[in-house]
């Protein structure tokens, strides 16, 4: 490909487990959506993030357990979730 | 070999979304997303709170919805300006379309722009369209699972409507258990009890819309329909 690098292997994804998007789907688009281009062969690499939460009472962090963001400790609501609504690019990996 | 990207994959639209808060900002124009269930009643209630708003509060709707120009035929007889969002199939609105809609609006005649969202409790939550406020609206045949079945909208609105109360003695809603799981992910928002039906509740929702709007009301601006298709 142009600027030197070598045939994509893998588009790597990392995807928070309180976004809406479903693993299996969205490897499915891909394949479709690079089929007949330069990208053909490629697969998307999807990194799944867990989701928590800090509790703004004793500060304590914990996993988000379904649809319940309170504290195990001290029973407090309102715990600011920390993780699980990533959606990101991560990086590209080349053939060497 | 691998490269570092390290994107936000909705940032095209976070961008888009940024650009339109900016754009309401300078108008003084605050704008609300109400999410809901397809027959939550999202449409019902705007016709029931924007005549209970005060005078002097100048509001426009921009309705989403994936056809026909059926709701905002609806909103057309309250009076005020409206623009039909139509997606074409897509379940939820995103930043570009509200954009090109907001386009045809006389913001600088505007206090209060309620966006209402294509009707769907899940892929709405994802996407910012630069609100101020997302506002969430349940009604109770729908049953009192939904903050634990689909945690993301509950856990974003800063306000959630419970309409339909007028039914609740003829549903199995179960109102404890709504609250307990509804405070697990939102310990802030205020759940306003209404019946678009009856009004029943309305005049409590509109005091609380109205005291984030603030104070910038202007002067009445006149009524319109606008219809696209982008």
């Amino acid at each position: 490909m142009s600027n030197g690098g070598g045939r994509v292997l893998a588009v790597e994804v990392r995807i928070g487990t309180w976004r809406l998007v479903v693993p299996e789907v969205l490897a499915g688009y891909y394949e479709s959506l690079v089929s007949g281009t330069p990208l053909e062969g490629s697969h998307v690499a999807i990194e799944s993030v867990a989701a928590s939460a800090r509790c703004r009472t004793c500060t304590r962090v914990f996993p988000v357990e379904e649809a319940w963001i309170v504290c195990p400790d001290c029973a407090s609501l309102g715990a600011a979730l920390l993780s699980g609504q990533e959606l990101d690019l991560v990086g590209v990996e080349l053939e060497d | 070999m691998e490269i570092k990207v390290l994107q936000n994959i909705l940032e095209a639209n976070d961008q888009a979304a940024a650009e339109i808060r900016g754009r309401l900002a300078a108008e003084s124009v605050t704008a609300v997303n109400l999410i809901s269930a397809p027959g939550a009643g999202k449409t019902s209630l705007l016709e029931r709170v924007i005549p209970c708003l005060g005078a002097c509060l100048r509001v426009a709707v921009l309705e989403g919805d994936i056809a026909t120009t059926r709701d905002a035929e609806r909103i057309d007889r309250l009076g005020v300006p409206v623009v039909q969002l139509l997606t074409g199939g897509g379940c939820h609105l995103e930043a570009a379309l509200v954009g090109k809609g907001l386009a045809e609006l006389p913001l600088e005649k505007l206090d209060l722009v309620f966006i209402e969202n294509v009707g769907n409790i899940a892929c709405p939550a994802e996407f910012d369209l630069g609100e101020a406020a997302k506002i969430g609206i349940l009604s109770v045949t729908e049953g009192s699972d939904k903050p634990a079945k689909y945690p993301l909208l509950f856990h974003e609105v800063a306000a959630l409507i419970l309409n339909k109360v007028d039914l609740l003695p003829y549903t199995d809603f179960d109102l404890d258990l709504f609250d307990r799981d509804f405070r697990a992910l939102n310990s802030q928002a205020p759940v306003f009890p209404v019946s678009c039906r009856t009004g029943e509740g309305i005049a409590h929702f509109a005091r609380w819309l109205e005291a984030r709007v603030g104070d910038a009301a202007k002067t009445v601006g006149g009524p319109g329909l606008v219809v696209g298709r982008w």
